[in-house]
């Protein structure tokens, strides 16, 4: 799993608020991960608002305390908490007849020094908080005029002109409607990811919440009922917090926890109908199977091919194209065993969650990999999968999967997780639409994705593909359209991006040079299917050079956000599932 | 979305937003100023007494005329400038309150704070005989005593809660004041029901000098304070949020109070001037409150209304509060007509 040093900023400590006589949370403790997105949900009257305001410093605890940098964010000047902590509340008041531009220029008022009302800081301020937000084009309209999707992001803009950086946000997606719910939670998710902003919303959509939060904290009676990554969220938690019965299965889109209500209506015939029971099963239901090595062979310094079979893979695939499909492997841990993932109660189907829920050392591990190849059929089915072996960085963190690619032998079992044929489980993020230029750029992790993409794409396909790869022997025979160039670039010992950033821009027409960045945090995003026919770029590889790819594209060379989907694979320093 | 937008130009859009809205906010300021420098000149020179602008610059330079010397200087001159001073004060005080609590309703003059500065004059004048100075005192101490006892029961968070205990203490106080007219000699109501009204007849150098520093140190108090203002226009918690508590914003009303005390120990309380000085300087600017559109407003509608008062009926003085409040009936009325359909969520 992640091993990331949580550091908390912010923390609850045993804290009692309420209104007047009525205690709403009592004795609460919550440390807030720096630099990552907690969503707090719970039933309506849980107290969740009423946390998020005491951390807010809008409520003074009657006892116990909220620590901001370890001071008590009660008694630090309130101005100066204004600085570091932002907040959204539930219901701002527009005030009549207000501009955009002149809303969010009251978020610099901590900022503003005694009669020194406008400086050129707070008008660049309030510039990035509209460009961050998409609002720039609405900056002269008046507030009142907009509509419910464009006035929460006029909103957030406002918050984040303050430039802290921690932001709590209480409800921020009620009353809008599903499309801006997703676009507003984007957002967030983005200011996240760019500027490293530690964010704490409550929010009322429990799948969203679990989609787009590092950490969930779920709520009952003002008390905390389960904390931690999404996956915290099974059937029991569900029912402790909302009373609610129902079924947790894989999000088909993230493979996060879905929550499906049971409802009174359908409680009966649930329980009763086995065939029906297994008929759910069935339609939710991924390839989760045991397999084993048929072939091992090293292609390169960097790449080991491995070859999969077994009788679970008869299912295995998607309708269609392969192209970029992400399929999740799982090698044996400590205990030298693989877990059973199918195994459990009937009626459990959260595989993930059941896998977390395992001990460290029969839990083995999980990592991403690219379906490079999918052929044959019935029990002669193969799955193809090319490992990139890394060069560990120091004895104690050897990559599981480079490891175990380096020595895994025919015969040898792994679990495959991955989509079901006739099952829309999603893990496709090339999504071209009807773009006809296309830019594929990715190291050597993406290299499986891209030569499987290559590979499949219509025959009149055009464009161009960039890969960088540790060796000069790494370079791989590809089978691609006429039409689409593939430039190989390999980075002999230099580090990651070295050779493909300043590749990226020079086919950009762009000049100068550009630092590759640092990941703090993981990203990922697939925007939605372009609309008009156009130019469709797809980045993937280490977080830090994807950032920086991106950044050049969209920052520099106007690329639309939609127009690229990005995607980090790895970081380095940090181990991955 | 175009997304290609770059910073330099976002910033140069930003700029031009905001600029443009603090011109037009100069800019209002600017032709208000012009309106009232017009309606004092026409004060102080039109009337039943003409005035030529040669003879006021000789009074003014200390000659001494024969009658125009005594009309200017103490009479029209003291009217014009109290007009000036109280409205702006009723008006600047009003607009903040009506801000702070964000309710177009919530002004001094409606939650009784004018009612106190009545009832303590009237129980002065009635009671204890008291005339001049001492009666300015009097109603300083009831109204901001009435302030200060309707911001502790209803707290400035909720502004709908504050116009209703106001308007019930509002209503006590009036109560108190007739059952004090009950009991006055003839004298004595008279004089008192001339101090309720407001009226500008009793404006006096001395005491406008007062007025005048007191004025100018409040209006300088609420330029200092004004920033907290545009936080607390957000809601009680994005102000919190931003670093503005609730207790931030008190100081705000008690300067509202004090405005609105201070005038009214000079001429009475001048009704609804404080209710429709806000409002009506919001329609000059786009819907945007703007602090000094509301006291020149104020500032212009009593120096008109006195005008008007003074001159109207024919060898009647009608005091400078009988028209305001006429005019702020209307104004009252329209401006509940339009509240509902004008308000979004
Ligand atoms: C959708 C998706 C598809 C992917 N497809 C593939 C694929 O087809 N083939 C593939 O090999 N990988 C693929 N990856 C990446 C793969 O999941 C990661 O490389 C994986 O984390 C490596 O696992 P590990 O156990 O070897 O190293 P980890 O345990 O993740 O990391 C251990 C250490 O090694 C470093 N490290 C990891 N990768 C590299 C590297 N390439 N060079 C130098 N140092 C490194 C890390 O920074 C860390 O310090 C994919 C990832 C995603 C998200």
């Amino acid at each position: 799993m992640t091993t990331r040093l949580n550091t908390s900023r912010l923390v609850a400590d045993a804290v009692r608020l309420g209104y007047g006589e009525r205690t709403v949370v009592d004795g609460l403790s919550l440390h807030v991960p720096d630099g990552q997105v907690t969503a707090i949900v719970g039933a309506n009257a849980c107290g969740k608002s009423t946390l998020l305001r005491g951390m807010a410093r809008l409520l003074a605890p009657a006892s116990g305390g909220v620590l901001l940098d370890g001071e008590l964010v009660h008694r630090r000047p309130t101005r100066e908490v204004a600085k570091v902590l932002g907040l959204l509340p539930q219901s701002p008041v527009t005030p009549e007849g207000i501009t955009v531009a002149d809303l969010v220029a009251r978020g610099r008022y901590p900022h503003q020094r005694f009669f020194v009302r406008r400086s050129s800081q707070d008008d660049e301020a309030v510039a990035r908080a509209l460009e961050l937000t998409g609002t720039v084009d609405l900056a002269e309209r008046c507030v009142d005029e907009l509509s419910g999707g464009q006035r929460q992001r006029v909103w957030v803009a406002m918050a984040l002109a303050q430039e802290t950086e921690l932001l709590l946000l209480d409800e921020p997606t009620s009353y809008l409607d599903l499309a801006h719910q997703v676009d507003l939670l984007d957002l967030l998710h983005e200011l996240n990811a760019e500027r490293g902003t530690t964010i704490v919303m409550v929010l009322h959509e429990l799948n969203l919440a679990a989609r787009y939060a590092d950490r969930l904290v779920v709520m009952k009676d003002g008390g905390i009922v389960a904390e931690g990554p999404p996956a915290v969220l099974t059937e029991q938690v569900v029912e402790d917090a909302f009373g609610l019965r129902s079924r947790v299965v894989p999000d088909p889109v993230t493979g996060t926890p879905l929550v499906v209500p049971i409802g009174r209506r359908h409680q009966h015939s649930h329980q009763h109908s086995h065939q029906q029971a297994h008929e759910e099963r069935e339609r939710h239901r991924m390839i989760i199977e045991e397999v084993r090595v048929a072939r091992r062979e090293r292609l390169s310094p960097s790449f080991v091919r491995v070859e999969l079979t077994g009788q679970g893979l008869a299912e295995l695939g998607v309708d269609g194209p392969t192209y970029d499909q992400r399929i999740k492997l799982v090698f044996p841990g400590a205990a030298g065993t693989l877990p059973r993932l199918e195994a459990g109660p009937p009626g459990e189907y959260s595989w993930y969650s059941d896998w977390q829920a395992l001990p460290e050392a029969e839990r083995g591990h999980m990592r991403t990999y690219t379906v490079r190849d999918l052929y044959g059929s019935g029990e002669a089915r193969r799955l193809v999968v090319d490992v990139v072996v890394h060069p560990a960085h120091d004895p104690g963190d050897v990559g599981p999967g480079a490891a175990w690619a380096e020595q895994v032998q025919p015969g040898d079992a792994v679990v495959v997780v991955g989509p079901k044929i006739g099952v829309d489980w999603g893990g496709i993020a090339f999504a071209p639409g009807t773009a006809d230029d296309l830019l594929l750029v990715g190291d050597e992790t993406a290299v499986p994705a891209v030569a499987a993409i290559l590979g499949q794409l219509p025959a009149d396909a055009r464009g161009t593909a960039y890969l960088e790869v540790p060796w000069v022997e790494d370079i791989q025979q590809l089978r691609a359209p006429r039409g689409v160039e593939v430039v190989w670039l390999s980075r002999c010992g230099e580090a990651p991006g070295s050779h493909v950033v300043p590749a990226l821009r020079r086919h950009l027409g762009l000049g100068g040079d550009a630092v590759v960045e640092r990941a703090e945090n993981e990203i990922w995003d697939e925007p939605e299917v372009p609309v008009a026919a156009g130019r469709y770029a797809w980045i993937a590889g280490e977080s830090g050079v994807v950032r920086t790819l991106r950044r050049t594209l969209v920052s520099e060379a106007g690329w639309d956000k939609g127009e690229v989907a990005f995607m980090g694979y790895w970081r380095i320093g940090v181990a991955m599932a | 979305m175009s997304a290609t937008t770059t910073s330099a130009e976002a910033v140069a859009r930003v700029r031009l937003v905001r600029r443009r809205t603090a011109r037009r906010g100069r800019l209002i300021v600017a032709v208000l100023t012009v309106v009232l420098l017009a309606a004092f000149a026409a004060r102080v020179l039109l009337g039943d007494y003409l005035v030529t602008v040669p003879d006021l610059v000789r009074v003014l330079s200390g000659e001494n005329l024969p009658g125009t010397s005594f009309v200017v200087l103490d009479s029209k001159l003291p009217r014009a400038v109290g007009a000036v001073l109280a409205g702006a004060a009723f008006g600047l005080g009003g607009a903040l309150f009506q801000t702070v609590l964000r309710n177009p309703l919530a002004s001094p003059d409606i939650i009784g704070i004018g009612a106190g500065a009545s009832a303590a004059a009237v129980a002065a004048i009635v009671l204890f005989g008291v005339t001049g100075g001492w009666l300015a005192v009097w109603a300083v101490v009831g109204a901001l005593g009435t302030g200060l006892a309707i911001l502790l029961l209803a707290g400035p968070r909720s502004g709908a809660r504050l116009v209703l205990i106001g308007v019930a203490c509002s209503a006590a106080l009036v109560s108190v004041v007739q059952y004090l007219f009950t009991r006055a000699s003839l004298y004595d109501a008279q004089e008192g029901l001339l101090w309720i009204t407001g009226s500008l007849n009793q404006a006096a150098w001395p005491g406008l000098g007062r007025l005048a520093v007191e004025v100018l140190v409040l209006v300088a108090a609420t330029a200092a304070l004004a920033p907290r203002l545009a936080a607390a226009e957000l809601g009680a918690d994005s102000a919190a949020g931003l670093g503005v508590p609730v207790r931030g914003v008190m100081p705000l009303l008690l300067v509202g109070v004090l405005l609105t005390a201070l005038a009214t120990a000079v001429t009475g309380p001048i009704a609804f001037v404080g209710l429709i000085a806000g409002p009506l300087s919001r329609r000059l600017n786009r819907d945007r409150v703007t602090l000094p559109g509301a006291a020149l407003v104020g500032a212009v509608v009593v120096e008109i209304s006195d005008y008007i008062g003074a001159y109207a009926v024919p060898e009647t003085n009608l005091p400078v509060g009988v028209i305001t409040g006429a005019v702020g009936a209307v104004v009252l009325i329209w401006l509940i007509a339009r509240d509902p359909s004008r308000r979004r969520a």
